[in-house]
């Protein structure tokens, strides 16, 4: 008896083991996804980045059978956040949001624990968009003003950056050294001190991207004295570009925001991860939310990525082996 | 175990550049000093809570190394085989070191523990823990 | 009366039915994360962010505001009854807190973090209420050698922590400092100390490294008995559930004391509760007559860091919501929630959204006494866990904290960081040195180190900048006063000692 038992129980265990192989080959051709996605964030909750994120996140649920969810790694960076993806399975069930500066800066500052060919851009979904400001009250009206000021005294303006080797950073050092003004930088920790530095006078100007400070612009703490676009802000239309005041390129410096996947991640699901953000990316209520937020959203495909990175990697490179930020 | 103070003092000063390296040479020579007083005023004085554990020490200190170590191989395995594994078999661990002598209320405990925290944590409260190879067998 | 008309709008926003179920939702989940080591508000706050799409501006503020000051409560609990914190705000918390727990006082210490909380969060939620304007405008004054002077007061403040020998106390800060210098320097941007690990690049995280140092080692020096023990040894020890009349007259002052402390100090941009409860523990160890029994349960040392740290929260808020400057993470989550709602912090807000503001106020006030109503009931319950045996109480704190270190950045390498913390702070306290020292050099090292050299760059080199500005100036003569009152204290009791 108990011999025909253990056989019952080896054949079931074969039946079921079937069972599971089938199901298991099945699944790829059941819907994907069939479990939630898993969208990296290697910047801490409250960042720029971290709510674009969110935003994405939230109104993917449009699109998406299965829940796009946020989950925060920060630090280094976001390479950490990099790593984690680049070490798991490439089944499409894991996303990162990062930047073209990310690739273009950031991986040439550190020695980083993975092959950067590993992450696969899929597409970008907004853009940067760096201010100079002073504070409200500043006697300074006018960039010209600033400028003049800074060639007659040199080092005597400081200006406020989120963190060195950042993007803002690196725009503000284009900008002066064009315009023939030595500045000292002064780095926060954060765009949010960056602000506070600046309205509270410590810093004679700041440069960051215009979402964190748009709200104190907007209240008067902060005013923008020049915008490093091409066109002019739409939240902020009385603001001179650094295109009109001849500083061409400047503008095409602002790094993208971008998802990326792993690089062997399944071509059909990475179509439809592709499709589905491209989507979410078009949709009106996403667009609201980054007109709130004062960020520049829209589709970006390939090539124009590849083209920022290229060129960020170009212009900054040689900053970075000056600033001795340069690891690789 | 004084004596290690000073040495960690005396080898973490590394100074990269004037700038960022100062203030971590000034703190190693700071502690290195410091840790030179520590040694030359205590070695008099005996110190009895050092010799009370020196001689328990051996044993009792093995303890918790084995206990850290066997937190470091949670670390190591729990992306491979998930939370509930390696919690689960943590736990067994951590129950017999506490004392539990009877394996029923080891087994429970630790099954117990690795269901009920996974459901407030993982379902709950929504953190990431990985699924592992669990997951993968149920598929 | 202007504040108080717009007070009874904000209590009758706050008691509409959405937002007092937000309020309670809020507090109630924000107590339960307080208690678990190492989970505090920001995940919670980072749990609830999807699900206050849904809902109005005013109700998704009063909810993720309610996680942030429930934490705050919550966070004693376990700083009292197993000596490990719950929160990083709550260390100061175990030194006498567990104490009185070992003398079966655990139901007065957890009574009187409750209460003190509570009048703490009260009268602070008053304050944010009145002088919300004129601080905020002080606090925009605050600038890097403001800071540096500040963080100098703090370390001359640690030094009255040390319980025992000051030289010990000096090399425990040091080691804190030198934590706290591995990662990326702010000013140069360059790596110090990281050893070409990756991980390393960002730091050392505080809640890994506090939850080793105190909650692991507890466990590992509590592992070495097989025997069954339990917290309390003797059962008919617990003496009561409340505090005593004594105990309210010793702790009335510190309570006090410890809602302006912290209220003030929850403003600073990167101080917060922590500094907070360290403060006021000193403070309360300073003026106290019998400095030397801090440390061995003194309700003082209870009282005060419990409601200071309830008092920075409501403090925290007032950079956020006049100025629209977050001054810590959880704030800046708060930030890009009301940005999510459309809705634009800043001098404006009160302004342009009073209802929103008075709101929150008056769920602040409704918040307290929710959590008040909350916690006291709990207090027998939680002292019944005492009674638990460690065997199986023991394991169980160790998965929390495990889970609780894994949690802060759901990095698994934070949990190698808080086992090597165990077993160092397990070394250090079987070798007599104290690790508070040690995490409050490791909280203010890097502002103060950062802060010096960003005052330089302002002043382009020259350490004036430090006295030649007003609020430094005055912090310096405050800080130099109480270097000088504490080293004559301690001229005068060698004296007395040696007649």
């Amino acid at each position: 008896m108990e011999i025909n038992k253990n056989t019952m129980c080896i054949i079931a265990g074969v039946f079921f083991f079937i069972f599971c192989a089938a199901g298991t080959l099945s699944a790829k051709e059941v819907a994907f996804p069939e479990k939630e996605i898993r969208f990296l964030c290697g910047y801490s909750p409250g960042s720029v980045s971290d709510l674009n994120a969110r935003s994405i996140a939230r109104i993917a649920s449009k699109y998406l059978e299965k829940p796009l969810v946020v989950v925060n790694m920060p630090g280094a960076g976001a390479t950490i956040a990099a790593n984690e993806l680049v070490r798991s399975s490439a089944d499409g069930y894991t996303i990162i949001t990062l930047t073209t500066g990310y690739f273009a800066y950031t991986i040439h500052q550190q020695k980083v624990p993975f092959d950067p060919s590993l992450l696969k851009p899929l597409l970008g979904y907004w853009q940067y968009s760096h201010v100079l400001f002073t504070r409200g009250d500043s006697p300074y009206s006018k960039i010209q003003d600033l400028i003049a000021y800074g060639q007659k005294n040199p080092r005597a303006i400081k200006y406020g950056i989120p963190g060195r080797g950042t993007g803002p950073h690196l725009m503000g050092i284009l900008f002066f050294k064009n315009a023939n003004v030595e500045a000292v930088d002064l780095p926060f920790k954060g765009s949010a001190d960056n602000a506070h530095g600046v309205i509270g006078g410590h810093a004679t100007v700041g440069v960051d991207d215009f979402a964190p400070v748009k709200h104190h612009i907007k209240a008067g703490a902060l005013k923008a004295l020049m915008a490093f676009l091409d066109q002019r802000h739409k939240d902020i239309p009385d603001v001179p570009t650094s295109k009109e005041l001849g500083y061409g390129d400047l503008g095409s410096l602002n790094a993208y925001g971008i998802i990326c996947i792993h690089k062997d991640t399944p071509p059909d699901r990475a179509k439809k991860l592709h499709d589905v953000l491209k989507k979410v990316i078009e949709d009106p209520e996403f667009m609201k939310t980054c007109d709130e937020f004062g960020q520049r959203c829209g589709y970006i495909d390939t090539k124009a990525m590849d083209e920022n990175i290229s060129m960020l990697e170009k212009t900054n490179m040689p900053i970075l082996k000056e600033l001795k930020l340069l690891v690789k | 175990m004084l004596v290690g103070h000073k040495s960690i003092g005396i080898e973490l000063g590394t100074p990269t550049s004037p700038g960022p390296g100062l203030m971590p040479f000034i703190s190693a020579l700071f502690l290195a000093l410091l840790a030179l007083i520590i040694f030359f005023t205590r070695s008099p004085v005996s110190d009895l809570k050092g010799e009370t554990t020196s001689t328990l020490g051996v044993r009792i200190g093995l303890r918790a190394l084995a206990i850290v170590s066997l937190i470091i191989g949670y670390v190591l395995f729990f992306k491979v085989i998930g939370y509930l594994i390696s919690s689960f078999i943590l736990m067994i661990f951590l129950f017999r070191f506490a004392g539990n002598r009877r394996w029923i209320s080891i087994l429970s405990g630790s099954l117990l523990a690795a269901f009920l925290s996974y459901l407030l944590f993982g379902v709950i409260l929504k953190l990431d823990l990985p699924k592992g190879v669990l997951l993968y067998l149920l598929k | 009366m202007e504040p108080l008309s717009n007070l009874l709008t904000g209590l009758h926003i706050a008691l509409q039915p959405l937002n007092f179920l937000c309020c309670f939702i809020g507090v109630f989940l924000g107590t339960l994360l307080g208690v678990l080591p190492g989970i505090g508000p920001l995940a919670g706050i980072a749990l609830l962010l999807p699900l206050t799409y849904g809902i109005t501006p005013t109700a998704a503020i009063i909810l993720l505001a309610g996680v942030y000051y429930g934490c705050q409560y919550g966070g004693s609990t376990t700083s009292i009854l197993v000596n490990v914190p719950g929160e990083v705000s709550s260390i100061v918390t175990c030194l006498d807190g567990h104490q009185m727990a070992k003398q079966g006082r655990a139901g007065p210490a957890l009574g009187i973090a409750a209460f003190g909380s509570f009048i703490a969060g009260t009268l602070s939620v008053i304050g944010l209420m009145l002088v919300s304007v004129p601080i905020a405008k002080i606090t925009i004054k605050f600038g890097p050698p403001e800071f540096f002077s500040v963080m100098v007061l703090g370390i001359v403040m640690l030094t009255s922590i040390s319980r025992g020998s000051t030289t010990k106390g000096l090399v425990m800060a040091t080691v804190g400092f030198m934590l706290s210098f591995i990662g990326i320097d702010l000013v140069s941007g360059r790596e110090r100390l990281t050893f070409e690990s990756t991980h390393l690049l960002s730091g050392i995280e505080l809640a890994p490294l506090t939850i080793g140092l105190f909650g692991v080692s507890e466990v590992l020096i509590n592992m070495e008995e097989s025997v069954a023990v339990t917290v309390v040894q003797l059962k008919e020890k617990i003496k009561g559930y409340l505090p005593t009349l004594k105990d309210w007259r010793l702790s009335l002052g510190p309570i006090l004391r410890g809602t302006i402390l912290g209220f003030i100090t929850g403003t600073i941009p990167g101080g917060g509760a922590i500094l907070a409860s360290f403060a006021s523990y000193a403070v309360e160890k300073r003026l106290s007559k019998y400095p030397g029994k801090f440390g061995t349960g003194v309700i003082e040392g209870v009282a005060g860091p419990e409601s200071a740290n309830n008092s920075a929260t409501s403090g925290a808020f007032i950079p956020l919501l006049t100025m629209g400057i977050p001054s810590n993470v959880i704030m800046a989550l708060l930030l890009g929630a009301l940005m999510i709602h459309g809705v634009r912090p800043g001098p404006l807000f009160l302004v342009e959204h009073k209802d929103i503001f008075w709101g929150v106020v008056g769920s602040m006030y409704i918040g307290n006494i929710m959590l008040l109503i909350l916690n006291l009931p709990l207090i027998p319950l939680w002292v019944q866990l005492l009674r638990v045996p460690n065997r199986f109480l023991l394991p169980l704190i160790l998965l929390l904290c495990i889970v609780g270190s894994y949690s802060v950045n759901n990095n698994i390498l934070d949990v190698l960081v808080m086992a090597l913390a165990g077993l160092a702070g397990y070394a250090l306290r079987k070798l007599d040195y104290e690790l508070a020292p040690l995490c409050l050099a490791f909280v203010l090292g890097p502002i103060m180190e950062s802060s010096f050299r960003q005052s330089l760059i302002m002043s382009d080199g020259s350490f004036l900048i430090f006295v030649t500005r007003p609020i430094s100036a005055v912090i310096l003569s405050l800080t130099t006063i109480v270097l000088v009152l504490s080293c004559s204290r301690m001229k005068i009791s060698e004296f007395k000692l040696d007649s």
